[in-house]
Formats: structure tokens, C-alpha cells, sequence
């Protein structure tokens, strides 16, 4: 499924059955994560790192929106819908080329066309197909997959508050309190940026509650703040400058 | 014939209710337990009262009667090759578990090379007419023709797993040469050689970079064919039996092969279980008894009663 990881289920990706609960969602997400790690000694041998990476990108985009209640439904609904017409197709197919659908039965020649061989003899029409399918939503639809005015994070789906995000825009004096707003406001907990970036949580609050003392030296707090940035969707740079400043004001 | 404890089928099998149940042991590297575990599967199951016969396939090397600590039987399966014997069944010896025959390898000059197309498939009809209800075949290391088609020949495909790199990697390799032999009976069958070979050709360009890869691009030209591949697939479905575990982190490891299987192959995989590493192991083996009955209040035991109803049940173990 190297190649598929674009166009796979969520459901599939993570694990899970469709009607699985939140729960069980969490807990297949973790095992994921921890199997697709590249350190993994059970996937070295058929992932590449670069694919492993890949991999964990799509489970954190299939977890992203599993967890989300309104995503999911909204996902589920799209999923549903387009599932019914493909299947719908495949029974056409078959029924318009051997009688009645029974995949079981003896087999039978296929329906592969004189015009699909032609088309399979020239490999340079070969480059001009797609793997796609469309009972599967790909990944790099996945944002169309988002009900109007809602926003994500590579880790997070939240909801778009105009307020908020005049308010982000205009913030200058980006301190932990700051970031924290940001934070709650894009749906992320401590323990996901945790995960995510293995920074320590204690750090992580330490950093929102503007507690410098708790902080290491300035190198190490920008690579934090940097890190924090990224997966909070602000410029990075602009943020860590910023709070860098505080950081070494406030510190002396 | 006796209830079995489960009737699960897999899809697209041709085997009625009435017939026994056939699970084979394999998994690529020597020295991973796969006798250790074929025999303790038989046991397991002689112990809840099923009649079982286990069948040494390891044809180059067969010295399974070891584990079950019986003596080399005057009759093998050569003398049923060869057709000095006509009924597989007389081939079967008792065993001192009750409910447990037992067939042995080739003792004797003839060897894996030796069994042709004709004897095999005289052997996987006869092995289907045995008269116990199940019936387990171990497999010798190694991915040989005759390793494969017993494989694939089974209802239930164990494969065996230690916790270290090398073993891991001959698993998959042995599942992956499994697939493609699979693959190979299914596309000359439904007439889609041509198809398959001219997107194999073009492989870099369309991105297949794995046998799900390959699948999902077939359905998509043609979905007809690759409705019907996706069928004959399906009876691949593997069970993992991960032996000599030494730690949690070596449990997760099983869960872990099973996704990637699942992900990569596109096959349905379950995590039947572990066991344990115990030095009571190849203490046993020295003794030439069986661990299950000279330590039968052993974790070990358990273990085995788990992977047993799950490889039957084509399920995976409930890891806490």
C-alpha cells in the first residue's frame, strides 16, 4: 500500500472499524504511530524512512479528522456516498459483461478490452493514468474533505473564528500566553505537541506559562518555540524572535 | 466425523464443512521454532479432546518425532509416495497424547527434489482424506516450491517469528514469495497474465511500488479482473506466531508485522500470539519430551491454548 497511502481510509489507515469510537480510535492512532516510527526493526525491510515518513503523515491527517466529531461524520457521509457509486460501477461492469456479480464463481475471462491492451502496449499512455479511486478519498483531497469554515494543522482540525484569527494577525507580543491562546484555539493539547515534537510537556508549559526560569539556555527555547510555530500554522521565525526577546528580558 | 471447534472458511475456498481443517507452519528462516510450535499446536488441540494428525513436511530434514518424543516410525510419507502404501492413514502412528497421530518425513534417500507435480498433488489429496478432523502439516525452512505449495495448500498459514531483524525480514520475504506464487496461479487463471505483466513493466512509472500497489492498479483498469484477483486472493490470509519473546517491546512487534502485512500486502493478517522464551525449551527437546506435557502448568501451555483458538478462528490475541 506504499503507493496507495495517498488514496487510502482512514479507517484502513489507522486500523479501525468505521463504527469504532473515540476510544479505540486513540489507541489504534498510538499504535500506528509507534509502528510506522522509522526505528521500527518490524518495517525497515519493506518501508524505506522516507516512506515510513509519508505513512505517519497520512495517519496523523487520518487521525486528525477521525477525532474530530463533525469531521468524521462529515468524512463519513463523502465516504459512504462515493463507496456506493463505485460499487454500483463495479456491479455494471459485470453485469453488462458476464450475467449477474459472484466474484466466487469459476473463473471467467476477463473484460479486459482490445482497447485497454493498446492502450497498455504504449508505455507512454501508461504514465498518463492515474492510480485513483473513487471510493477512496485521497490524501490530497483530504482538505476538500473539511465542512466550510473549518481549519487545520498537520496535527488538528478546528473551527475558524474570524475574531481569533484577526486577533492572531495583529499580535505582536508573542509570549506563552499568547501561544497557549493559539493552541486551544487550533484544538491541539500539550501531550499531541509533546508527541509530536518530543519536547517535554514540563517544558512545553513552562513556555506557555512564561516561566523562564524553568527554561533552558536561548538555543535550545528557539528550537521550542520554532517547533511550537510550525505545528500551530504562525511564522516561525517571527514567533521565535519574539518570544526570544521576552525570553532573555525577562531571564536577566 | 468430530465437531470442530470453529467453521471459519475463508472466503473463496473450496472446502466443504465435512472436510478436516489443514494449518501449516512456515516462515522462512531455520531455527524459529516452527516444529516447536506445530507440534505444541497439535498437542494443544489433542488436549481438548480433537483428533489431530501432524505431518512432518520438513522434507529435507525430518525429525519432528523428536518434539514428540516418539521413536523414527517404520513407515513415512515416501512409502506413500512411492505407492507401497495406498492409504496415508496406515502411514499415521499413535502417539502417547490420545487423539494425536503422527506422520513422518522421508526418512530414507528420497528428498524434496524428488517429489514432482503428480506426487504432490496425490499427497494434498490424500492429506485432505485423512480421517482426523485436523491436520497439521510442518513445513522445512526455506521457500522452496514444495514449502509453498503446502503453504498455500492449508486452510490456516502460520508464520513463524522471532523478535530479531533477520527472522523478520525472512518472513516477509517468505509471505512475499508466497503472495506472488499466489498471484501467479490466480492472474494464469483468470486470463489477465498480459495485463499484470505490461503494468509490472511500467512499474516505476505508475508508482506500484508493492503487491497492493499492483492490485489496486489493476481494479482500476479493469475492475472486473481485479474484483475477481482481489477473490482469489483473499484465502492468503496468514496467521503470525511470534516465539521466544522476551519482552513487551517484543509483543508490540508482532502487531507491528501484522500492519505492515496488512498495509503492504494487502492481505489479511492476524497476530495469533506468542510465547515465551523459557529455557525449558531445549530442555525439553533434549529430553526428547514434550514441553506441553513435561511442563504442563507452564505459561507456556496457555500460551499455546490461546494461539490455538485463534489460528482456528482466524483472529488476533487480545494484547492488553
Amino acid at each position: 500500500m506504499i503507493g496507495r497511502k495517498d488514496t487510502t481510509n482512514y479507517y484502513e489507515m489507522l486500523e479501525v472499524r468505521p463504527d469504532a469510537p473515540q476510544t479505540e480510535v486513540y489507541r489504534a492512532y498510538q499504535r500506528a504511530k509507534s509502528t510506522y516510527s522509522p526505528e521500527n526493526p518490524a518495517l525497515y525491510s519493506m518501508f524505506t524512512p522516507e516512506e515510513s515518513r509519508e505513512l505517519l503523515k497520512v495517519i496523523e491527517e487520518a487521525y486528525s479528522v477521525l477525532s474530530n466529531a463533525a469531521l468524521r461524520k462529515n468524512y463519513d457521509e463523502n465516504m459512504q456516498s462515493n463507496r456506493s457509486g463505485i460499487e454500483n460501477n463495479i456491479a455494471n461492469f459485470i453485469q453488462q459483461s458476464n450475467g449477474p456479480a459472484n466474484v466466487h464463481s469459476e473463473p471467467v475471462k476477463s473484460n479486459y478490452s482490445q482497447n485497454t491492451k493498446t492502450e497498455l502496449s504504449d508505455p507512454a499512455k501508461f504514465q498518463t493514468l492515474e492510480m485513483t479511486d473513487d471510493y477512496i478519498i485521497r490524501r490530497k483531497d483530504s482538505s476538500t474533505a473539511l465542512p466550510e469554515g473549518f481549519g487545520k494543522t498537520s496535527l488538528s482540525t478546528f473551527k475558524i473564528d474570524a475574531t481569533k484569527e484577526d486577533e492572531i494577525s495583529k499580535v505582536e507580543h508573542m509570549d506563552g500566553k499568547f501561544l497557549k491562546m493559539v493552541r486551544e484555539y487550533k484544538n491541539l493539547s500539550i501531550e499531541r505537541i509533546s508527541d509530536a515534537t518530543r519536547i517535554s510537556r514540563t517544558y512545553l508549559m513552562a513556555v506557555e506559562a512564561n516561566d523562564y526560569r524553568e527554561l533552558p539556555a536561548p538555543v535550545f527555547v528557539r528550537g521550542f518555540i520554532v517547533q511550537m510555530a510550525r505545528l500551530l500554522n504562525l511564522d516561525e521565525q517571527k514567533v521565535a524572535n519574539a518570544y526570544l526577546q521576552i525570553y532573555k528580558t525577562n531571564k536577566k | 466425523m468430530n465437531s470442530k471447534l470453529v467453521s471459519h472458511i475463508p472466503s473463496g475456498k473450496m472446502r466443504s464443512v465435512d472436510d478436516n481443517l489443514i494449518i501449516a507452519t512456515g516462515g522462512g528462516k531455520g531455527g524459529i521454532g516452527k516444529s516447536f510450535i506445530s507440534s505444541s499446536l497439535a498437542i494443544s488441540l489433542a488436549r481438548i479432546g480433537k483428533k489431530v494428525t501432524l505431518i512432518d513436511l520438513d522434507l529435507g530434514s525430518a525429525n519432528l518425532h523428536t518434539f514428540l518424543g516418539v521413536k523414527v516410525p517404520e513407515l513415512c510419507l515416501s512409502d506413500f509416495i512411492s505407492g507401497g502404501v495406498a492409504d496415508l492413514n496406515e502411514v499415521s502412528v499413535k502417539t502417547e497424547i490420545d487423539g494425536l497421530r503422527f506422520i513422518s518425513g522421508f526418512n530414507d534417500a528420497m528428498n524434496v527434489a524428488d517429489i514432482g507435480i503428480d506426487a504432490r498433488e496425490k499427497l494434498k489429496r490424500a492429506i485432505r482424506s485423512l480421517s482426523t478432523p485436523y491436520v497439521i502439516l510442518d513445513l522445512g525452512a526455506g521457500t522452496s516450491e514444495n514449502t509453498l505449495d503446502f503453504f498455500l495448500f492449508a486452510d490456516q498459514k502460520i508464520v513463524a517469528v522471532v523478535p530479531e531483524p533477520t527472522s523478520i525480514e525472512n518472513a516477509y520475504r517468505f509471505i512475499k514469495t508466497a503472495y506472488y506464487r499466489k498471484l501467479k496461479e490466480a492472474e494464469s487463471n483468470l486470463g489477465i497474465t498480459k495485463l499484470i505483466e505490461a503494468a509490472m513493466d511500467n512499474r516505476n512509472q505508475l508508482g506500484i511500488k508493492s503487491p497492493s500497489d499492483l492490485i489496486h492498479y489493476i481494479t482500476k483498469i479493469d475492475p472486473v479482473a481485479g474484483a475477481r484477483l482481489v477473490a482469489k486472493i483473499s484465502d492468503l490470509h496468514i496467521e503470525l506466531v511470534l516465539n521466544q519473546v522476551r519482552s513487551r517491546n517484543d509483543i508490540e512487534l508482532g502487531t507491528s508485522i501484522k500492519s505492515v502485512c496488512r498495509k503492504y500486502f494487502g492481505i489479511d493478517a492476524y497476530f495469533a500470539g506468542y510465547i515465551e522464551f523459557d529455557n525449558a525449551v531445549w530442555q525439553s527437546l533434549r529430553k526428547r519430551r514434550p514441553l506441553l506435557l513435561e511442563h504442563p502448568y507452564s505459561n507456556i501451555v496457555s500460551q499455546f491454548m490461546e494461539i490455538t483458538k485463534n489460528v482456528i478462528n482466524a483472529r488476533n490475541i487480545k494484547v492488553a
